[in-house]
């Protein structure tokens, strides 16, 4: 099976790698696509709202909305803008690497991090796949830890049979079914 | 009674034998006041802002003095049904490896827990307990809160018994079966304890002095606020004292005005202390930390007597907390903390907090003893701390100092040119200096198996924890520190996160490196 494939491609990585020279995975390209559009969906859904309320004759707005409604547009118009641009730029940054015995993600583009998580001290994962996510076959792989939900790992934008790939990898791993 | 023969009485083995006959078990009916004295708590917790409706209509209420008696009375009833009918369908059934418990009036609840699942066994003594002699045991579980379980009313020798039989079941059934019967063999090993530290009445006096309990007090006051101040006004009013007068600025000189705010100000604080004072007593009065084989064990009360008890591979991180004052004195509250995964912690105070042993100011080298006994190879008082970069400061003057003193002269400059200077550098200054002293308190240190860290401000705090209970490790650095080569960690504890800021970026993957190696040999577990 593939699971068997992925270990075998680790076991040259670990031991002598270290953390800073990690070979590191791209996330799906879908994924930043996706993002960008749903910004520009959502945006551009609460510009319409936004409009049609001052245009629609059947309820009079109060005279303020009437006054400073474009200012909302604008505002909302630059966040949109802003999000799609973070996308392009920090989606591309998000990357992820597994390695024998931990698994790794980085992201950031004014604020770089990079999470290590030891696989043995994985408590449940779970895949989490929204609408939207499920109609483009991508998914996001969620592990807990006992540093509780806030530290929560995660990587976005897996397609759904690497994803299943990585949790089967995970759950098979003699730390998690030994120790964990 | 007295605390040290809570560790005594080896003879109700067979009591306990007799309890785990596998059959539903009624308490004792001392437990109706427990369930009444519970709801009554419940009932105040609930409707204490109904006071505030009642105050405002206590002149008409005040009229009808038949009603509040009766209103009284039926209250009365209700909490003592609600303590029988509690008490009715309280049932509990112990086997070998796992109790149920099945309780609730309208919301039945039934609880299935094995033993193994057990964290921790902590035994409370409430005041109306003590002439019976029985005990409260609550059972903490690893992870989710529901499963928190109580058995409300158990002979005091009985429930210790049965806290050892609970614990060795839960180590046993860890352990291989092949050292199953060495640990049976322990069972006498298990009771045998031994004192580590306990805290005198002095110690209690220092350590209500130096941190603030008085929030026992203000928790327990909270409903009677209003009344509080309408009686203190009418007792001001009684004995011809004028408030507005006392403090008015028109009436009196500058200095003596800054005189009365002085000396009410110095009342204040010794009430403050003298209430904190007693709040310590109560929570630590006769404080012990004794030691089984595997395990911490707490006791401390004076109205209500808790044992907490710890095991101490489930020690995530020991802290020494070091207020200014505590500088001063020359003490560290010392807490030995593991996972906080469980919510039932969460609105809990934290001398209750089970997740938290702490050891109430003790002296540096009783703390350092404590620290070594609880992990033996950590070498914190040995270790040389490494600073983290200047640039921090930095960061500060740049993101809070700045703004703050911007916002200041601003705010001032339209009136007065001079003042808003002088205010605004002052301001930054100040923020400066306290930059300054965190900066040089923060530091860090690491062993091959240890990783310490130095913070505080007018305090300092110490953390020490072994590096292989670490849950996840963080790399961060922003675009701003990138060029310096300098970066924070992170790491994940199941008690909690701890951050290291501007380290040197080398320094920060070295560690992290460290870490998950020590993690692929080291199969040890975290808790």
């Amino acid at each position: 099976m593939s699971i068997e494939l992925i270990s075998n491609q680790q076991v040259e990585l670990s031991g002598t790698c270290k953390v800073e020279d990690l070979v590191l995975h791209s996330l799906s390209p879908k994924y930043r696509s996706l993002n960008i559009i749903v910004s520009l969906i959502v945006g551009f859904v609460i510009v319409v709202i936004i409009l049609l309320l001052a245009i629609q004759p059947l309820v009079s707005m109060p005279q303020k909305y009437l006054d400073y409604y474009y200012i909302a547009v604008m505002g909302i118009t630059f966040l949109t803008l802003w999000s799609v641009l973070y996308s392009y730029f920090a989606d591309r940054k998000k990357k992820y690497a597994i390695r024998e015995f931990d698994v790794h993600f980085q992201s950031g583009l004014l604020f770089f991090s990079t999470v290590s998580q030891p696989i043995m001290r994985i408590q449940h994962i779970e895949i989490e796949r929204g609408p939207i996510e499920r109609s483009a076959g991508l998914a996001t792989l969620q592990v807990y830890s006992a540093g509780g939900a806030n530290h929560a790992f995660e990587i976005p934008g897996l397609v759904y049979e690497k994803a299943i790939e990585l949790r089967q990898f995970i759950l098979n791993h003699k730390d998690v079914s030994q120790n964990g | 009674m007295d605390n040290s023969d809570f560790s005594q009485g080896n003879e109700d083995s067979q009591q306990v034998a007799e309890l785990q006959n596998g059959e539903w078990t009624k308490l004792s009916p001392i437990s109706i006041v427990y369930f009444a004295v519970r709801s009554i708590f419940d009932f105040a917790t609930t409707f204490f802002y109904l006071i505030p409706v009642l105050a405002i209509n206590f002149n008409k209420i005040k009229e009808q003095p038949l009603i509040i008696v009766v209103v009284a009375a039926c209250i009365l009833i209700i909490f003592i049904v609600m303590g029988v009918l509690n008490y009715w369908f309280y049932r509990f059934r112990v086997g070998d490896d796992r109790i149920e418990i099945k309780q609730g009036i309208f919301k039945k609840s039934h609880i299935d827990l094995p033993f193994a699942r057990i964290q921790n066994v902590k035994l409370s003594q409430p005041l109306y307990y003590r002439i019976n002699d029985y005990s409260c045991i609550e059972l903490d579980t690893a992870g989710s809160a529901k499963q928190e379980a109580k058995i409300v009313a158990l002979k005091t020798d009985l429930a210790k018994q049965f806290r050892i039989k609970i614990l060795e079941t839960a180590t046993e059934s860890k352990s291989d079966d092949a050292s199953s019967s060495i640990a049976s063999a322990d069972v006498g090993a298990a009771s045998n304890e031994v004192i580590l530290n306990h805290r005198s009445m002095r110690d209690l006096v220092i350590h209500g002095l130096t941190n603030n309990r008085i929030w026992i007090f203000l928790g327990a006051l909270a409903p009677f606020y209003g009344s509080i101040s309408d009686f203190l006004s009418q007792i001001f009013e009684s004995i011809g004292f004028d408030v507005e007068a006392y403090f008015s600025i028109e009436t009196q000189a500058w200095w003596e005005f800054g005189l009365h705010v002085l000396s009410v100000a110095m009342l204040i604080m010794l009430v403050v202390v003298s209430f904190s004072v007693v709040g310590a007593i109560l929570m630590f009065y006769k404080y012990t930390l004794s030691k089984t084989k595997d395990r911490y064990i707490r006791r401390s009360g004076l109205l209500t007597k808790h044992e907490v008890s710890m095991k101490l591979s489930r020690i995530q991180i020991m802290v020494q907390a070091q207020d200014w004052l505590d500088v001063l004195l020359g003490r560290v509250n010392l807490s030995f903390e593991q996972n906080t995964s469980g919510v039932a912690n969460a609105n809990k105070s934290d001398g209750q907090m089970s997740n938290k042993l702490l050891v109430p100011s003790v002296t540096i080298d009783e703390s350092l003893a404590l620290m070594k006994d609880a992990m033996p190879s950590q070498t914190l008082a040995e270790q040389v701390f490494k600073p983290i970069s200047k640039r921090y400061i930095l960061r500060g003057l740049l993101f809070i100092a700045l703004p703050i003193g911007g916002l200041l002269f601003a705010m001032i400059v339209r009136n007065e040119l001079y003042v808003a200077t002088i205010a605004a550098c002052s301001a930054f200054a100040l923020i400066g200096a306290i930059l300054v002293i965190r900066w040089k308190r923060w530091g860090y240190s690491y062993d091959n198996e240890y990783f310490y860290i130095r913070r505080g401000f007018f305090g300092v705090n110490y953390y020490c924890f072994p590096m292989y209970k670490v849950q996840q490790a963080q790399f961060k650095q922003s675009i701003f520190i990138r060029p310096y080569q300098l970066a924070s960690l992170k790491v994940v504890l199941a008690s909690g996160a701890k951050l290291v800021p501007y380290m040197p970026a080398s320094e920060v993957t070295n560690i992290i490196n460290c870490i998950l190696d020590q993690l692929v040999i080291d199969k040890r577990s975290w808790m």
